[in-house]
């Protein structure tokens, strides 16, 4: 069998058998005096120990960035959950109170649209945006219905705060996926 | 501090604590492998948090004022309400107030920009004015006077003025173009902070038809904030519109599309 030429791992070793391209970043024309990777920091010609704690560590903070991904991916989701809602109140709204009632509502349900449509590229502004403009919605609907004997704002609390956490996970999600980028150069628009 | 860098010159950059030189671009030095950048774990939340705190301690203080009215329906109900939302705004301002030092005032006055301002804004709040009155007639069948709550002031016009321009004009610009702003650039890039901002102000004025056209024109505040690296513009901006509001209704001038 042909001897390997490239780098890799096996049973939890690494092998450099190309020292110019980098084991992580697969960055190419490092040279014996770079000790570290310029552009992932990763000891190409360290020793194996430092090699190691620094894949464990990559790959942890990997497994991070996914994790904020998901959660940011989500953002837009939830965004639309809370447009088609909001577009439902209208309907009621225009069916019971009438059509200006149902009108304004969906002012609200096109502002979700937008920031649902925004979320998709810049998921850190629209998460904080629709979770401002969504919590005022749920505060004021509570605050003001109890202050006029009407309850109805209790409804469905359960979804509501569900769909804060999903804003929340979205708004925390999105500054870590930013800051891997910043850090580490890792787009979150390529991650899987 | 969420983020720390070190410079680079035409050449590179050298390591702080190798001295090693490093190339143009290289995000790590190459001899004792620490970064260029370095952020830190919280990178953003503190920003976000006080954004999110400011906003919702005023939203809290506006349902408050509107519910329990605070020195009743008239002037010092306003007064009261005014001294709530400008003492959360100054406690936000004095924890940054190293910062707020840099965007208070510009430091030379541009007499042209200046001059658009003092004209173009009335001409827009004179069109507001007159389409939300109109608004309000039309769909609602009524036509609130803000002018109303100082009916029992010692002079109602000042105080209106008062309370209605130069108060909001200040304290909402401090604390929108202000605070928001600047701990907004920390997390988002320019255009998203401006965006974020407007949205943040227009929602806390809790008026959802009122959304198409503030909106906009905290669009043009916050530009005004980010091209000029100050808040100077944008309250005299806010100013004049507020006070221009506040006249027209006096006057009876709000109602000239509606007749």
């Amino acid at each position: 069998m042909e001897p390997r030429t490239d780098n890799y791992v096996k049973l939890g070793n690494i092998y450099i058998n190309n020292p110019s391209e980098c084991f992580i970043c697969k960055r190419n024309g490092l040279t014996p005096e770079e000790y570290y990777c310029a552009e992932c920091g990763f000891p190409q010609n360290g020793t194996h120990d430092e090699m190691k704690a620094f894949y464990i560590d990559y790959v942890n903070k990997n497994q991070d960035f996914n994790e904020s991904v998901k959660n940011l991916k989500a953002t837009s989701t939830t965004l639309f959950v809370i447009a088609a809602l909001t577009f439902l109140g209208a309907l009621i709204q225009f069916t019971m109170s009438g059509p200006l009632e149902g009108i304004i509502v969906s002012v609200l349900a096109v502002i979700f649209v937008g920031l649902g449509l925004w979320a998709q590229s810049k998921p850190a502004p629209a998460a904080i945006s629709g979770l401002v403009i969504y919590v005022s919605v749920v505060i004021l609907d509570l605050v003001v219905g109890l202050s006029e004997g009407d309850a109805s704002g209790l409804k469905g609390m359960a979804i509501k705060v569900v769909i804060i956490i999903f804003l929340i996970r979205g708004v925390m999600g999105a500054l870590k996926a930013e800051k891997y980028r910043k850090e580490k150069g890792w787009d979150w628009t390529k991650a899987e | 501090m969420d983020e720390s860098r070190i410079e680079e010159t035409p050449q590179g950059w050298d390591c702080q604590h190798c001295s090693q030189s490093n190339a143009l671009g290289a995000k790590f030095c190459t001899r004792c492998g620490k970064p260029r950048f370095t952020f830190s774990s919280e990178f953003g939340k503190k920003s976000v948090y006080s954004v999110l705190a400011l906003y919702f301690l005023l939203l809290i203080a506006i349902l408050i004022i509107y519910l329990a009215e605070p020195g009743g329906s008239g002037w010092m109900g306003q007064f009261y309400g005014s001294l709530i939302l400008a003492i959360i705004t100054l406690v936000f301002v004095g924890i940054d107030f190293a910062d707020f030092k840099k965007y208070i005032f510009p430091q030379r006055i541009k007499g042209k920009l200046l001059l658009g301002i003092i004209f173009l804004t009335p001409v827009f709040s004179f069109l507001v004015s007159n389409s939300v009155t109109w608004v309000n007639i039309r769909l609602f069948d009524q036509n609130p006077v803000f002018n109303d709550s100082f009916f029992d002031a010692p002079h109602p016009l000042l105080f209106a003025i008062l309370f209605n321009a130069f108060f909001p004009a200040f304290f909402e610009e401090l604390a929108f173009r202000g605070v928001v702003f600047s701990r907004g650039r920390g997390v988002f890039s320019l255009k998203q902070t401006i965006v974020v901002s407007s949205v943040l102000f227009t929602f806390l004025h809790l008026s959802l038809l009122s959304f198409v056209w503030i909106f906009p024109f905290s669009l043009a505040l916050g530009w005004l904030r980010a091209r000029y690296r100050t808040v100077f513009y944008s309250m005299i901006m806010h100013l004049l519109h507020n006070f221009t509001a506040v006249i027209l209704e006096h006057r009876g001038w709000d109602l000239f599309l509606v007749s």
